[in-house]
C-alpha cells in the first residue's frame, strides 16, 4: 500500500522540508505538491529501493522547479513559533534552536540541502548522493563546506 | 608518529557521522584517543549534528495537516490526466498488488483509484503516442507483444545497435546517452528522442524496453530539474548496472560481438 507508506513518511518529510523553507505553511505546500507528485507519478517508484529516498528527490525536485518561486523570503520564522516552545524546555535550549535554524536560513540552498538530509533526517551519505543526484565525493566535500559556513555563522551570531 | 596531518577534515567528519568504513576507522579511532587535536575536531562535527538535529526534532512530534494525509478531502490526488513517465515493471507490479487485493475487504477511497491508474497507465498513453506509429508505418519506434512488453523497432533498434554513445550520429534521431554491462549478463543502454528517454537492454536479437519516460512541460506537470536523464531512467539504471558505464573502446567492442557477452 504505497499510499500508506508514503502517509507513514509525511513527520520526515515536513521536517526536511521545514530545514529548506523555514515557513511552516511553505514547508506545508511544498510537501503537498510532493506528495501530488509522487501519488501521480507512483508507477516511477521501484519496488526494492528506498522509499524514503526516492520522495526526497521529489521535494528536492519540486522546490526547484515549482515551490521556491512562490516562498515568502520576509518571513523567516513563523511568528507563532517564536516563543512558541518556552516552557517545555530551557530557554538556553530553546534559543540555541532558533539561532540553529536562523544560521540555517543563511546557508545557500545547496548547503541547506545537504545538512537536510545528512543531518537534520540522518540519511547516509550514499542515500543523499542518491537523492541529490551527485557522486559520493561531490557530497562529502558538500557536506564538508556547508558544516564550515554553518559554524562559522553560528560563532558569528554568538558573537554579536 | 603524530598522524594528525594524515586527516583531512573530510575524514574525520565521515568518522563522526559513522560513515567511515575499517581500515581508515581504526586508524581515526587511535588518532583520536591519542591526539587531542583530533578528538576536537571530531567532537566539533558532532556536536554540530547534534545541534542542527535537535533544531529540528521538533516538526516530527507535531500533528500532520489533513491536508497532506492522502484520501481526505482537500488532500493530495491523483491529476486528472496522468503525467506520461512509464516503468512498464512498476506498472506490472501495481496490476499484481490490486489483482491481490480484490479478494480482501475494502480499502481505503485513494487506494482503487490509483491503482487502476496505474496499471491502465501504459496502454493508455502509448496508444495515441507517436511512438508506435502506424502499423504499416515506418516512423515508429517500438513494437509491443501480446503480453505489453516493449521492443524497439526500426530507427531506434538499428540506432541501437550500431551508434555509440562516444561518436554520436548528427543524423539519428536517437541519442545514445550510456552504455554499462548488467548484473545478469547482458547489455543496456539508455537513449532519448526527443523529448523521450528510456533504457534498452539486449535480449537475443531484439532491444526490450523495460522503461519508457516522456518529459512532461505542460503547467505543474512533472519534469526534470537538473538532470538529462530522467529518475526513471537513472533508477532502472542503478537497478541493473554492474560495475561503471562502458568507456569508447569497450563499447566498440560489445558492438562488434553484436551486444552478446
Amino acid at each position: 500500500m504505497l499510499a500508506n507508506e508514503l502517509a507513514a513518511l509525511l513527520p520526515r518529510m515536513r521536517r526536511f522540508a521545514r530545514s529548506i523553507t523555514f515557513h511552516r505553511e511553505d514547508a506545508d505546500d511544498l510537501v503537498q505538491v510532493a506528495m501530488e507528485r509522487a501519488l501521480g507519478h507512483s508507477e516511477q517508484y521501484s519496488e526494492g529501493t528506498r522509499l524514503d529516498s526516492w520522495l526526497f528527490r521529489i521535494i528536492r525536485n519540486a522546490w526547484i522547479d515549482e515551490v521556491r518561486s512562490r516562498v515568502r523570503r520576509d518571513a523567516v520564522f513563523a511568528p507563532e513559533e517564536d516563543g512558541e516552545h518556552v516552557g517545555h524546555d530551557s530557554l538556553e535550549a530553546h534559543s540555541q534552536r532558533l539561532a540553529v535554524q536562523k544560521a540555517m536560513s543563511l546557508l545557500s540552498e545547496e548547503h541547506r540541502m545537504v545538512i537536510g538530509l545528512v543531518l537534520v533526517d540522518g540519511l547516509p551519505y550514499k542515500e543523499a548522493a542518491a537523492v541529490l543526484e551527485i557522486p559520493m565525493g561531490t557530497l562529502t566535500s558538500r557536506l564538508a563546506r556547508a558544516r564550515e559556513a554553518l559554524q562559522k555563522l553560528l560563532s558569528e551570531e554568538r558573537a554579536a | 608518529m603524530n598522524r594528525n596531518f594524515n586527516f583531512p577534515d573530510e575524514i574525520l567528519m565521515a568518522y563522526a557521522d559513522g560513515e567511515l568504513d575499517e581500515p581508515q576507522r581504526s586508524e581515526v579511532e587511535r588518532a583520536v584517543r591519542t591526539d587531542p587535536a583530533v578528538a576536537a575536531a571530531v567532537e566539533r562535527h558532532r556536536a554540530l549534528r547534534q545541534d542542527v538535529f535537535d533544531a529540528f526534532a521538533d516538526v516530527l512530534d507535531e500533528p500532520v495537516p489533513g491536508r497532506l494525509q492522502p484520501g481526505t478531502p482537500g488532500a493530495p490526488a491523483v491529476p486528472a490526466a496522468p503525467g506520461k513517465v512509464l516503468s512498464l515493471d512498476a506498472a506490472r507490479n501495481a496490476r499484481a498488488r490490486s489483482a491481490a487485493a480484490a479478494p480482501s475487504a475494502p480499502r481505503p477511497a485513494v487506494w482503487p483509484r490509483w491503482t487502476a491508474l496505474a496499471a491502465t497507465l501504459v496502454l493508455g498513453v502509448l496508444a495515441g503516442s507517436a511512438w508506435f506509429g502506424g502499423a504499416d508505418s515506418d516512423a515508429g519506434y517500438i513494437s509491443a507483444d501480446a503480453n505489453g512488453r516493449l521492443a524497439a523497432r526500426g530507427q531506434l533498434a538499428g540506432a541501437l545497435s550500431r551508434q555509440l554513445a562516444s561518436d554520436p550520429a548528427p543524423n539519428s534521431p536517437v541519442r545514445i546517452g550510456v552504455s554499462f554491462a548488467t548484473r545478469d549478463g547482458g547489455y543496456c543502454r539508455s537513449f532519448s528522442v526527443g523529448a523521450s528517454a528510456g533504457l534498452a537492454c539486449r535480449s537475443g536479437e531484439s532491444w526490450r524496453i523495460p522503461v519508457l519516460s516522456e518529459a512532461v512541460t505542460a503547467n505543474g506537470a512533472y519534469r526534470q530539474a537538473s538532470s538529462s536523464m530522467p529518475e526513471a531512467v537513472l533508477d532502472a539504471i542503478d537497478e541493473r548496472i554492474a560495475g561503471t558505464t562502458m568507456d569508447a573502446a569497450a563499447e566498440r567492442a560489445a558492438r562488434e560481438r553484436g551486444w552478446k557477452r
